[in-house]
């Protein structure tokens, strides 16, 4: 008698254990999809609006402050109104990469406009046809820094 | 009794019980993590091999729209290539005219597919932009132009979160 229930706690423990092999080989196969198609490092969006025409017939309701940051391949320039207020030199050493100097330099002055006219979000970056994308995606992300997130792009004249 | 013990110790033996509980703990964890990152994610924006995405601090997450990427070369919508850089800097103006027309031939799609479910044509249409991180500013502003040209008011620059 004990013999014979011995014999089937045997049998129980055989037929205890689950296939696994089925679960593993579905595992093995979606793990490798998703790790493939996984972004870890997240892609954001700067959202930008062209002026479209129905918008340009809106009379603003008060003067513009119309600022606007001109890249230039050496120096950056703040325009306040159509005067010139600041020149940033991009590389004291004659180069034309940017530094994070210049960068910090950009942000200050930008904060400084912005204190002034609080309620100011626009800002025009005035960029030369041969200017890189990367560097224009900086001067956005100073403007954001400075509380000034509505950035829209312009092109200007060469050499000026 | 003794054969039968016997054949039995042969049998389990030739199952090969290797112990997988822990590797399936360790998958099972995985899946779990990968599912999540998926769902929180929301819309999940994998840029084209071959595009180096600016970075930047901005934190908007990317809509579904159309996209329109700029790699070193070429014009793509989806993955469909429209024109080369020199062709649509050989253009005269700022329209890129083969953009136009993938453009219209979309937009025309949308409004099929938005009659035949019913639905109002869309007014607002938005779009992504995809650009290498060292494209020039001139050929940005032709693409801006031309999506602006064809309705599409709303456009988002793709870029990599900074960390």
């Amino acid at each position: 008698m004990r013999e014979r229930r011995k014999r089937r706690r045997h049998r129980d423990q055989v037929a205890g254990e689950i296939e696994l092999m089925p679960m593993l080989n579905v595992f093995i196969s979606i793990i490798p999809l998703l790790l493939l198609s996984a972004a870890f490092v997240p892609v954001t969006v700067i959202k930008t609006t062209l002026p479209s025409d129905s918008a340009a017939a809106v009379e603003p309701q008060k003067t513009p402050l119309d600022l606007a940051i001109h890249i230039h391949p050496r120096a950056y320039q703040l325009e306040v109104s159509g005067s010139i207020v600041a020149n940033i030199v991009r590389d004291p050493k004659g180069g034309e990469a940017a530094t994070q100097t210049s960068h910090d330099q950009l942000l200050e002055a930008l904060q400084g406009v912005a204190a002034a006219h609080s309620d100011e979000r626009e800002v025009r970056i005035v960029s030369e046809s041969r200017t890189r994308y990367e560097e224009i995606v900086e001067v956005m992300d100073v403007a954001r820094t400075a509380g000034l997130p509505e950035a829209s792009l312009a092109e200007g004249l060469e050499g000026s | 009794m003794r054969r039968r013990r016997g054949s039995w110790r042969r049998k389990s033996e030739g199952s090969g019980s290797v112990n997988l509980i822990s590797m399936m703990d360790i998958l099972t964890v995985l899946l779990l993590f990968l599912l999540k990152s998926y769902v929180a994610g929301g819309e999940v924006m994998v840029p084209p091999a071959g595009i180096e995405l600016p970075s930047s601090n901005a934190d908007a997450p990317p809509q579904s729209s159309l996209v329109v990427a700029i790699d070193g070369d070429e014009i793509l919508i989806g993955s469909e290539r429209v024109a080369t850089l020199a062709e649509a800097l050989g253009e005269p103006g700022l329209e890129i005219a083969p953009l136009t027309a993938h453009l219209q031939a979309v937009q025309q799609q949308q409004n099929e597919i938005a009659k035949l479910r019913g639905a109002e044509p869309a007014q607002h249409l938005i779009a992504t932009i995809q650009g290498d991180r060292n494209i020039e500013f001139r050929i940005l502003q032709k693409v801006m132009y031309t999506l602006g040209q064809n309705g599409y008011e709303n456009i988002s620059l793709a870029v990599l979160q900074k960390s």
